[in-house]
């Protein structure tokens, strides 16, 4: 058999304190869930966008398959074996699961398929007590979902949020809408106290919203930081502190981790330092990362490039906290946004305009439908309204054997001296 | 085949066409079996079925990346070629990831035949329509939401037209629709004798038909033709009685069927939306109108879809429940790749075949080109033959 060859990947070089130690909040995190199983409390395995504040104001402890995925795309066994997601990817696909699905899917159906779910970086995800998942982001959530539940044996509930199609950044749902969505969140607590026993009780998830609140307005406040020129939170580091808050919102813990964050970019700016010592353009990275190679994010740093933005995992103003009617308040939250293109497109534009973004890298991940179905309008509507070139980078989002080292370098490479020339010839880029 | 079924299958554009000058009324193209396409009947619109070409894009490539799904690349391309500039209108329905995005890029990039009716920045008369259907199909308020979705497009739907669409046309409509479900129900029935009672190829052209012809010409035709082959005890010729899966199928791949029948077998039910799913769900016609097309619309199993079940098993209890009428004794999956929602659930579907009913299943990966149909001539062969024994 022949022997595969091993692909060369490297981690990133932070900005910033909090995002170097982002990691060991995760680490903790982990180890909480799991003290929590053995304590005999229940766990959920869930996925972004599903409001998190239920599942502690209900007591559960909840797992993410995508975010584990993400974890395994990183680690290794011992030093000389695949990553992890690379071994439980080829479990799934020997299993029958098609290597043109979600690298995510995969990765976590493989794990599972695997039979021991303590064999795995951080000790796996414990053993769910229930599955939650939605129908935000993509289909494959739902059938991925399903296919978990069937084969752990272990209840699942789907939250539907209707894909509503409108023009601009965002609008406020219909009634029938917003109903539609209530009705499952309340069903969702009755799923939630048939399999636990814990009842609803509205201070308490109150309380976990008090907390998520802040943590958004937090993190929406650092979003509007990071316009600072020159850049003082790259890309890097956004991908590396989004876990407390994509995953641990309505908790303390993630408010303090935001809260040292901003300060810390707060302190950046004023001390005027950027990434790198000069900054001499800025980038957009559009899609979710690679994470089996976030040593990307740093590639153009020794040319004065620097990944200034990325709107995946971003916040999202909120409507106001309504205390009296919680649910509500949740359903209108999450009903509120859009993600069509007719949506998304004009959104990236402004923000664009807004981060001074000189050029793009739009990671063009062969297995995300959601992701690489806009890719080429998008590229398209960068060059055409603001003068903005880009690049597409093919792989998968954690499986590193879709990686071409040589010609990702070779289309950055072009890429960079297509701006830099730009640059040189005095043309803003600065847009 | 009666005459009129192949002339739509074979060359639907010139049959649509030819429909349109001859009684002046509008088409509408949609994607989905989910669509309501009962609305559009009622306001005396001919839906159509919107289906690609197979061939090599011309336009599409520069917008659509080449890793999605090659069924919907080739629509959009046949639209943005202009193969489709006899439609009236189009509807998108939320039915996947892919499709869902139709809405935008047809809107984008397909020239529409008449201008948008600007006010104050509302176009009154939108080209393209969108309809919100919801991913799970089962719930207690699920039924009241879409509801309130096909009122609004309706509601659209009546300002394009300038003419309201009463209850008294959507019974109509519903009634129309029932009565040609009931026909392709007979049909399939026909299909469960041993040999069935007529081709596979032959009930897919009859069902592809009905996706581009008035519902109560069809049924009518249908019923006609039913009659004869009953009357002169028509069979088709003995084969492996196959029992096929897949993504859409249309004029492109449909060959598959030959294949199939030419190798042995004899596909006698499916999973298809040009196939049962088309027609497989009655409409209740006792309830209000637009609440009997929804609980038809959310009827279908579509594999996309999800249940509010514990551990959704309703794509597997329809699989066993065909099985076991049309007595299978093989299952093919035929499956375009970027087909996500049917590559997720093959796994469990293939096990649950195997392990419960002893039947073996072939995972064919389409392409969405003749060319690709045919190399799978030899797979097939050697698959009925193993069956044969």
């Amino acid at each position: 058999m022949e022997e595969e060859k091993q692909v060369v990947t490297k981690g990133s070089q932070k900005s910033l304190e909090v995002a170097r130690n982002a990691w060991k909040f995760i680490v903790q995190d982990y180890a909480e869930g799991h003290a929590h199983k053995k304590a005999g409390k229940p766990v959920v395995w869930s996925c972004a966008l599903v409001e998190k504040e239920l599942y502690h104001a209900m007591g559960l402890h909840p797992f993410y398959p995508e975010q584990f995925a993400a974890l395994c795309a990183v680690r290794r066994k011992t030093p000389d074996s695949v990553k992890e997601a690379v071994r439980f990817a080829r479990i799934a696909e020997q299993a029958g699961y098609s290597s043109d699905l979600c690298g995510y899917e995969r990765v976590s159906t493989g794990f599972v398929l695997n039979g021991d779910l303590e064999d795995a970086p951080l000790g796996g995800m414990a053993p769910p007590d229930m599955l939650v998942t939605t129908s935000s982001v993509c289909d494959v959530r739902l059938k991925w979902f399903e296919d978990m539940a069937q084969r752990l044996n272990v209840p699942l509930f789907t939250l539907d949020r209707p894909e509503r199609r409108f023009d601009g950044i965002m609008q406020y749902p219909k009634p029938h809408e917003t109903r539609y969505y209530r009705s499952q969140l309340e069903d969702l607590l009755s799923f939630i106290t048939e399999i636990t026993g814990t009842k609803y009780d509205p201070d308490r998830l109150n309380e976990c919203l008090d907390w998520g609140y802040k943590t958004n307005e937090l993190r929406l406040e650092i979003l509007e930081l990071r316009k600072a020129v020159p850049s003082p939170m790259g890309c890097a580091d956004g991908f590396a502190t989004m876990y407390p808050g994509m995953y641990c919102s309505g908790t303390k813990k993630a408010y303090e981790f935001y809260r040292a964050l901003r300060d810390e970019v707060r302190g950046k700016i004023k001390a005027g330092k950027g990434q790198i010592e000069k900054e001499k353009f800025r980038l957009l990275w559009y899609g979710i990362p690679t994470w089996f190679n976030m040593g990307i994010f740093n590639y153009f740093e020794p040319v004065g490039g620097v990944f200034a933005y990325e709107p995946a995992y971003n916040p999202h103003p909120w409507p106001p906290r309504n205390p009296k009617d919680p649910l509500e308040e949740i359903a209108l939250r999450t009903m509120t946004i859009g993600s069509t293109m007719s949506t998304t497109i004009p959104a990236l534009l402004e923000q664009c305009r807004e981060y001074r973004i000189a050029g793009g890298v739009l990671a063009y991940l062969i297995t995300c439908r959601a992701i690489y179905l806009p890719s080429l309008e998008i590229r398209r509507a960068l060059e055409k309204e603001l003068g903005i070139p880009s690049v597409l980078i093919e792989c998968d989002l954690v499986d590193e054997r879709t990686f071409s080292e040589g010609q990702v370098k070779t289309r950055m490479d072009a890429f960079a001296e297509q701006i830099l020339k730009k640059h040189e010839s005095g043309k803003s880029l600065n847009n | 085949m009666h005459e009129i079924f192949a002339r739509f299958a074979e060359n639907r554009h010139e049959a649509v066409k030819k429909w349109k000058q001859e009684t002046g009324k509008k088409v509408f193209g949609y994607f989905c079996c989910l669509t309501p396409e009962e609305i559009l009947y009622a306001a005396d619109i001919l839906p159509v079925r919107i289906t690609g070409t197979g061939e090599p894009l011309q336009k599409a490539d520069l917008h659509v990346p080449p890793n999605s799904c090659a069924f919907a690349r080739s629509c959009l391309d046949a639209g943005m070629r202009g193969m489709y500039d006899y439609l009236d209108g189009v509807v998108v329905p939320n039915s996947c990831d892919i499709i869902f995005n139709m809405e935008f890029f047809w809107r984008t990039l397909v020239p529409r035949p008449t201008k948008p009716a600007m006010i104050a920045g509302v176009d009154i008369k939108p080209y393209v329509h969108y309809i919100n259907y919801p991913e799970k199909i089962t719930g207690r308020e699920v039924v009241p939401y879409y509801v309130e979705v096909l009122k609004s497009f309706k509601q659209d739907l009546e300002r394009s037209l300038n003419r309201p669409i009463t209850d008294d046309d959507l019974a109509r409509a519903v009634s129309a629709y029932n009565q040609d479900k009931s026909q392709m129900k007979r049909m399939y029935e026909m299909r469960k004798s041993d040999p069935a009672g007529l081709s596979g190829y032959e009930a897919w052209q009859i069902t592809y038909s009905s996706l581009l012809m008035p519902k109560d010409k069809h049924a009518g035709i249908l019923k006609g033709y039913l009659d004869e082959l009953e009357s002169n005890g028509h069979k088709a010729p003995e084969g492996v009685r196959i029992y096929l899966s897949g993504s859409a199928m249309d004029q492109v791949n449909a060959d598959i069927y030959k294949i199939i029948e030419e190798s042995g077998g004899q596909v006698v039910s499916d999973d298809l939306c040009v196939g049962t799913r088309s027609f497989w769900y009655p409409l209740n016609e006792e309830l209000p109108p637009l609440e009997a097309i929804a609980r038809r619309s959310l009827g279908t199993a579509c594999p996309r879809s999800t249940v509010t079940d514990r551990i959704p098993e309703n794509r597997w209890a329809h699989l066993l429940n065909t099985a076991k009428d049309f007595n299978i004794e093989g299952a093919i999956f035929y499956v375009l790749k970027c087909c996500d929602a049917r590559l997720g659930e093959f796994p469990h579907l293939r096990d649950k075949l195997k392990t419960e009913l002893d039947i073996p299943v072939l995972f064919l990966e389409g392409d969405y080109t003749s060319e690709g149909v045919e190399q799978m001539r030899s797979r097939v062969e050697a698959f009925i033959e193993m069956i044969e024994g």
